[in-house]
């Protein structure tokens, strides 16, 4: 898998046309601030593809993780870094789920960003503890549709993937189950093991360790296709609920978007833009 | 010899997109998490 994700690196850079103006950049050493704490998901797959970056372009790509609030502090620090091209930002999926879970934010999450490109994408596995007697999705629907708010799942916090993915179950399902939110993947994993919830869509990292010995029973991926890994199991939009659809989680680069008196439209495309692959602009155009 | 990372990456999977394609992905999810969110009634921790 290492090797694919660093095919994702690969794949990033060949979005950027290298020609003039790749000879001029990276003239320095480029920050790229991670807005979660080292070791951690969106750490691990960014570092490795701003590492390959930085061999392919001969140029330092340094990591600062800057993590807090849900990824909003670091995202701040980018958005008011010079939109130079020398700071850029991995990010994931939270990046525009906190524009609607902070009634305000010091920054437009739309706006205030250009995206380079996805990096990875994480599919979620819908696993249920054993002593829930359901088999398949549409087992665990139809028992939460027989007991309203009794089905209690766990989730890594409020607003994060993990609660909006089965948010987006229940709405296209209209029943009703109980959100018990943990602080982290970990935690909600460890809840779900010893009983103190139900089921949780979580990520292969942190749930397969617990199938082999059957203290979790996978029901469904979250992916549009059933994964390589588990050949056997379904998604959940074969469950064949009218709109269940996939719900993924995914990692970005985004660096400060590029302002001046030229649109941003515009900035994308230009030469230098595409060719630092950050829609950077002038180190001036920022606030001009 | 797998590095202790390697078994975290198993929870990716390469999804290469061009910066406009990223963009509209970005613009899309907006919307749908900015539904759930309202629909959910989540608040930050």
């Amino acid at each position: 898998m290492h090797r694919h994700i660093r095919s994702a690196a690969c794949a990033l850079l060949a979005t950027m046309p290298f020609t003039v103006a790749a000879q001029s950049y990276p003239a320095k050493p480029v920050r790229v601030i991670i807005p979660w704490p080292a070791g951690g998901l969106t750490d691990v797959a960014g570092r490795i593809i701003v590492q390959k970056m930085g061999e392919n372009l001969g140029q330092s790509f340094v990591v600062d993780n800057r993590g807090g609030a849900t990824g909003t502090i670091g995202a701040d620090l980018v958005a008011k870094s010079p939109a130079d091209g020398y700071t850029l930002m991995v990010h994931s999926t939270s990046h525009v789920a906190n524009a609607h879970l902070y009634a305000k934010l010091p920054y437009d999450t739309l706006r205030d960003f250009t995206p380079i490109g996805l990096l990875v994408a994480q599919t979620g596995l819908l696993v249920v503890h054993p002593s829930l007697p359901v088999k398949n999705v549409k087992e665990l629907v139809a028992l939460a549709r027989a007991k309203p708010d009794q089905v209690l799942y766990a989730s890594s916090g409020a607003g994060s993937f993990s609660h909006l993915a089965i948010a987006l179950l229940t709405s296209m399902t209209n029943t009703k189950m109980l959100h018990v939110p943990y602080k982290g993947g970990g935690p909600a994993t460890t809840a779900l093991v010893s009983g103190e919830t139900q089921f949780l869509v979580g990520s292969p990292a942190a749930v397969v360790p617990h199938l082999p010995s059957k203290r979790l029973r996978l029901l469904a991926v979250s992916s549009d296709a059933r994964l390589p890994q588990f050949p056997d199991t379904p998604t959940v939009a074969e469950a064949r609920f009218r709109a269940t659809n996939s719900a993924r989680g995914w990692r970005c680069s985004v660096p400060p978007v590029c302002r001046g008196p030229s649109s941003i439209a515009s900035m994308r495309r230009s030469r230098k833009c595409r060719t630092v692959g950050t829609t950077a602009s002038t180190p001036s155009s920022r606030g001009a | 010899m797998q590095d202790s990372r390697d078994n975290r990456l198993d929870a990716f999977e390469p999804w290469s997109m061009t910066p406009d394609q990223t963009a509209a992905r970005m613009r899309a999810d907006y919307e749908k998490y900015g539904t759930l969110i309202r629909l959910t009634g989540a608040k930050p921790e």
